[in-house]
């Protein structure tokens, strides 16, 4: 029995490591089917272009697990409800998401929270996954500097 | 044990039933008509121009359907803001306001920032002939921070025949399209005397907006007033314009709404 245990692990390393070499040699494709996972820690500070109006267009610098250009697009749907759309350009591609936040107002800054999907990605990114993604943020109400937190695990 | 009644005790107990319905149609007051109320709703957008930032006025009338009676005291009033018109981007209510300030020293109790509109209020105070009207002013504020929902103080105060002031509060709560908000606020009622009637709100309007709002902010050694930023009206106006509606719940448990629609602007 214990032999059995022996030789089904055995045979399993055996393929993962495998899978792995092919990859290797393979490339990009094969690379698909062994994803990894990253842990996303990411700080942006956004400022407002144009004139935000029911919509608010941002563009920024993040920091963090990567470091990267960000631009996030708000739509205000209702009183306390934003969809946010994002995407940050780390070196070598682009990452696309999207996401629900509630949208809070306090005095003179107004927060938000909630979580976004990644719809899509370009380059090295292009098989970016992920869901459940929290964003978090607080915005200046007169000048719209937007600083947002986004953290979750993303898949490669 | 089942009980029977002898046909001459049964005539006797018809009668005596008869006599009490009698009585009871003598003594008793006649039953009031059933009071039922109407509401009517004017709303309106200053400046009304598509992608220019603006101030929302609105005003509910109230009204008996009994004429010369007042209506039911309003417990509830619920009034639904349009899709795409949003404090959100505003800079309206860039200080909070608290309640007990607003109670112990009026609209002086909180910061000019705090404010967002103002207006006036009709009341009705139930007297033996004719109802005494008052009318007061009112002014608007955003309320203490909460986690959940933005917060609207209605500072009221009327000064003839009677002076008093009121503090009552709101909430914008989400809503669906074509609403993008709604604006719920609960009416405390308003006794006259102890075991007097209520005072009822018959005629209420207000604006949302910086039209005739002035905001201050310390710029190095200097306060300096300035305007807030306006309410966004978008680009775009919605197929059939912009629309509002309110819904007004009545201490006897009736409800009565009305609609209204600012046309898109030519």
């Amino acid at each position: 029995m214990d032999r059995h245990r022996q030789q089904t692990a055995g045979s399993r390393a055996a393929l993962l490591g495998a899978a792995a070499i092919g990859a290797l040699i393979l490339g990009p494709g094969a690379a698909r089917a062994a994803a990894r996972e990253v842990s996303l820690q990411e700080t942006g500070y956004l400022h407002a272009i144009g004139e935000p109006g029911d919509t608010i267009d941002e563009r920024g610098h993040a920091s963090g697990t990567y470091s990267c250009s960000i631009t996030v697009h708000l739509t205000i749907i209702s009183a306390n409800r934003v969809t946010a759309v994002f995407t940050v350009r780390p070196k070598g591609g682009s990452v696309t998401g999207r996401g629900l936040a509630r949208f809070v107002q306090k005095g003179a800054d107004g927060y938000f929270g909630g979580t976004i999907a990644i719809t899509g990605g370009t380059g090295g990114f292009a098989h970016a996954s992920g869901t459940n993604i929290g964003i978090s943020g607080v915005i200046d109400r007169e000048t719209f500097a937007l600083t947002v937190h986004v953290h979750g695990k993303i898949d490669l | 044990m089942s009980s029977t009644i002898r046909p001459a005790h049964r005539t006797l107990l018809l009668l005596l039933l008869l006599l009490l319905a009698a009585l009871a149609l003598c003594v008793c007051p006649p039953a009031p008509a059933h009071a039922g109320q109407t509401v009517t709703l004017k709303t309106s957008l200053k400046p009304d121009r598509l992608g220019v930032r603006t101030t929302i006025e609105f005003g509910f009338a109230v009204h008996s359907t009994i004429p010369r009676r007042a209506p039911a005291p309003l417990t509830d009033v619920d009034l639904q803001l349009p899709a795409g018109l949003g404090l959100a981007t505003s800079t309206l209510g860039l200080a909070n306001c608290e309640p007990a300030a607003l109670l112990a020293r009026g609209v002086a109790g909180c910061s000019a920032n705090a404010r967002i509109g103002f207006g006036s209020a009709l009341v009705a105070v139930p007297a033996e002939e004719e109802s005494v009207l008052e009318e007061g002013s009112l002014t608007a504020f955003v309320g203490p921070p909460n986690s959940e929902h933005l917060e609207v103080l209605f500072y009221a105060e009327g000064r003839s025949p009677v002076s008093a002031q009121l503090v009552f509060g709101g909430q914008i709560l989400d809503d669906n399209a074509p609403f993008s908000g709604r604006l719920n606020t609960a009416i405390p009622l308003i006794p006259t005397w102890p075991g007097g009637a209520d005072v009822v709100v018959t005629r209420l309007t207000s604006t949302i907006g910086p039209l005739g709002l002035t905001y201050y902010r310390r710029m190095g050694k200097k306060i300096v007033p300035f305007h807030p930023r306006g309410i966004a009206v978008p680009k775009r106006c919605p197929r059939g314009g912009f629309p509002f509606r309110v819904d007004i719940t009545f201490l006897d448990g009736s409800r009565a709404g009305a609609t209204s629609t600012v046309p898109c602007p030519r």
